[in-house]
């Protein structure tokens, strides 16, 4: 018992001086007492416990039941680390009436200690004035003596009562307790994990209400241990479950984007090569109303179709029409006269699209390095198309802009190869 | 508080659902059957993964002898088909130890023209002999305009061992092209519907000498 008040003794003292040194007679005797009894002991077996007892009894029993719901920071931080966390919350409402909610001022001890101790607090302040207490010894007498002079009393044997444990008392925390009015922190400023509730709430802040209730019905200090890994292994289960629907639904959706992009990517190659081997060069098509001359390049072309009488040796009926097809080339300009070679692509087409192959051939010799200016050059060719077709199929091909004097080289580099002129222009022959 | 708070909200729910799941014996033993299950599924499922060549295969449309194939860029029908032990060419006869086979084909496009690439014969075992290159491509039906339209026709030449005949097939396509290769080309299957015996009087009844040139 002495022992454990000195323990507490040496604490309380300090923070009376730092925080209380003029009024530090009334705080000293209120939580001093315990710790000081040391020395009063003598004073304090003049006044046998027992026979105090009972009228202590009555007031420290209420005080210690109080606690539990009140805040019993001021006198031990240690009963707060373990009772506290539940009182916290609870105290305020309890002492309420003991205390009014007007004086919670953090700043104040005193306001403080009345808080906590409602009961003592306001004996003390009223019945015995701060004058009178001013003995270190008697403080505890003074304070409390005169009127209730059992409680110093008591209040050892409160901790008899929890003498069970009285290796805890160093567990006051000397700010904390006091900072943590109780109004600020639903946990009463507890350092250590709080009980939580039974029941798995989806707020981890509303056991408190509960945990007070409990631990003070219990025994306030044995609970709190107990209760609280119950609870605490029933809350986290409900919300452990999310992460790992989280992850599974996260994996599922990665799976799916993979594969999505997976095909997204094969799919746009193919559709790259689709539209590299579909995709027709570029093209400029040079429309040729009927009889007339389409010029390229500086380059006259006239072309005509006419039916022509099938070969002997024509496997084909009369479901099939040919057709000869007669070019005329004639160059106009001299700059131009080196584009010696045939065109190419040379089809015939029907209104529906479909396509013709003509087969042409160049009518006699021809130079091949220079065309003779304003000379007309045959190419002749044939072609098979169905007779349903034969008057409406158009021709049309494209000139070359291949040039005899083009160095070989400039085949094979790429650079030189691209100033070249470009194929673009395509001559279609209208015949109508 | 705050620090401690966390921890203890993760710990927790792992020991529950540990101590949730604890399954009987048979339940452990049904759990590894189904896991063996899934898996040899999975290592099934690989063997029908094709690889990157066959991602791009043609794709194959099949009929018999004398019936119109479409493949909706040309149509093609195989006549008829015979057998031979030499073929004359313009420039020689050659001859051959195993069997000339000769098929008739007809072919029209419906857009634009084409050629016809060499056929190829497969086997009934999936072995592949291409058409020769004994006998020259402008004697053949590959040499030929497949227009719109128009139906041309003319041979194709194998030189395969008779063995080759049973349950054989030929394959139609367009010819091969330099650079890329188009993906999904369209080829057409003929089953020649030759079983041991067919192919034995095929071969027997094979010409001694059988004209590749027009007349």
């Amino acid at each position: 018992m002495n022992d454990e008040n000195d323990w507490f003794t040496p604490r309380k003292d300090r923070r009376r001086d730092d925080q209380e040194p003029p009024s530090s007679p009334e705080p000293p005797a209120r939580r001093t007492p315990p710790a000081r009894p040391a020395p009063p002991p003598p004073q304090g077996a003049p006044v046998p416990p027992p026979g105090h007892g009972p009228p202590p009894g009555p007031d420290l029993p209420p005080a210690e039941p109080r606690r539990p719901g009140q805040a019993p920071p001021p006198q031990r931080s240690g009963r707060r680390s373990r009772r506290t966390p539940p009182p916290g919350p609870g105290t305020p409402q309890p002492q309420g009436d003991n205390t009014p909610p007007a004086q919670g001022t953090p700043g104040d001890n005193t306001t403080q200690a009345q808080r906590t101790r409602p009961g003592y607090d306001v004996t003390r302040a009223q019945g015995v004035p701060p004058a009178q207490g001013t003995p270190p010894g008697s403080d505890i007498t003074q304070a409390m003596g005169l009127p209730p002079r059992p409680s110093p009393r008591p209040r050892p044997r409160a901790p008899q009562g929890r003498g069970s444990r009285p290796t805890h008392p160093d567990q006051q925390v000397w700010p904390p307790a006091d900072r943590t009015p109780i109004d600020r922190d639903p946990t009463g400023g507890v350092t250590q994990p709080m009980p939580i509730v039974r029941n798995p709430l989806p707020r981890p802040h509303m056991p408190t209400p509960q945990a007070a209730t409990q631990p003070a019905a219990e025994g306030q200090r044995t609970p709190a241990p107990e209760q609280a890994p119950p609870q605490e292994r029933q809350q986290p289960a409900a919300g452990g479950r999310r992460p790992r629907k989280r992850r599974t639904l996260l994996v599922a959706a990665a799976a799916v984007v993979v594969s999505l992009a997976t095909m997204g990517a094969q799919s746009y190659d193919g559709y790259l090569f689709y539209e590299k081997v579909t995709t027709p060069r570029e093209t400029r098509i040079v429309p040729v109303a009927a009889g007339q001359a389409g010029k390229v390049y500086n380059i006259e072309y006239r072309a005509s179709i006419a039916p022509m009488k099938p070969p002997e040796n024509s496997k084909h009926g009369s479901e099939v029409t040919w057709l000869k097809v007669d070019i005329t080339k004639k160059v106009l300009d001299p700059a131009n006269a080196t584009m010696v070679a045939e065109p190419s692509e040379s089809k015939l087409t029907d209104r529906a699209g479909r396509t013709w192959t003509v087969e042409l051939q160049p009518d006699g010799d021809r130079p091949t390095d220079r065309l003779q200016v304003g000379k007309e050059y045959k190419i002749t060719g044939m072609a098979i198309v169905p007779t349903p077709v034969a008057n409406e199929v158009e021709l049309s091909f494209r000139p070359s802009t291949y040039r005899s004097d083009t160095p070989t080289d400039d085949f094979f580099d790429r650079g030189k190869l691209s100033k070249l002129e470009q194929d673009t222009d395509v001559l279609s022959f209208k015949r109508r | 508080m705050t620090a401690t708070e966390p921890r203890s909200a993760v710990a927790p729910p792992r020991r529950n659902r540990r101590t949730a799941r604890r399954p009987g014996a048979g339940a452990r033993i049904l759990g590894v059957v189904i896991g063996m299950v899934l898996l040899a599924g999975a290592m099934g499922m690989q063997s029908l993964k094709m690889s990157e060549g066959e991602l791009g295969d043609p794709i194959a449309y099949s009929g018999e002898q004398g019936q119109n194939v479409d493949t909706r860029r040309f149509t093609l029908r195989l006549d008829s088909f015979g057998a031979a032990k030499s073929v004359e060419t313009t420039t020689e006869t050659i001859s051959t130890d195993n069997l000339f086979l000769i098929v008739n084909a007809s072919a029209k496009s419906s857009r634009k023209p084409y050629h016809l690439g060499q056929p190829v014969l497969e086997t009934a075992d999936g072995k592949r002999f291409h058409a020769t290159d004994r006998i020259d491509n402008s004697l053949t039906l590959g040499n030929a305009w497949v227009q719109p339209d128009i139906w041309v026709s003319g041979p194709f030449y194998f030189e395969v061992p008779v063995s080759a005949l049973p349950g054989a097939e030929v394959v139609f396509g367009l010819p091969p092209v330099a650079g890329p290769v188009e993906p999904y080309q369209p080829e057409v299957e003929v089953d020649l519907g030759l079983d041991e015996e067919g192919a034995r009087k095929l071969a027997a009844s094979a010409k001694d000498v059988f004209s590749a040139v027009r007349k």
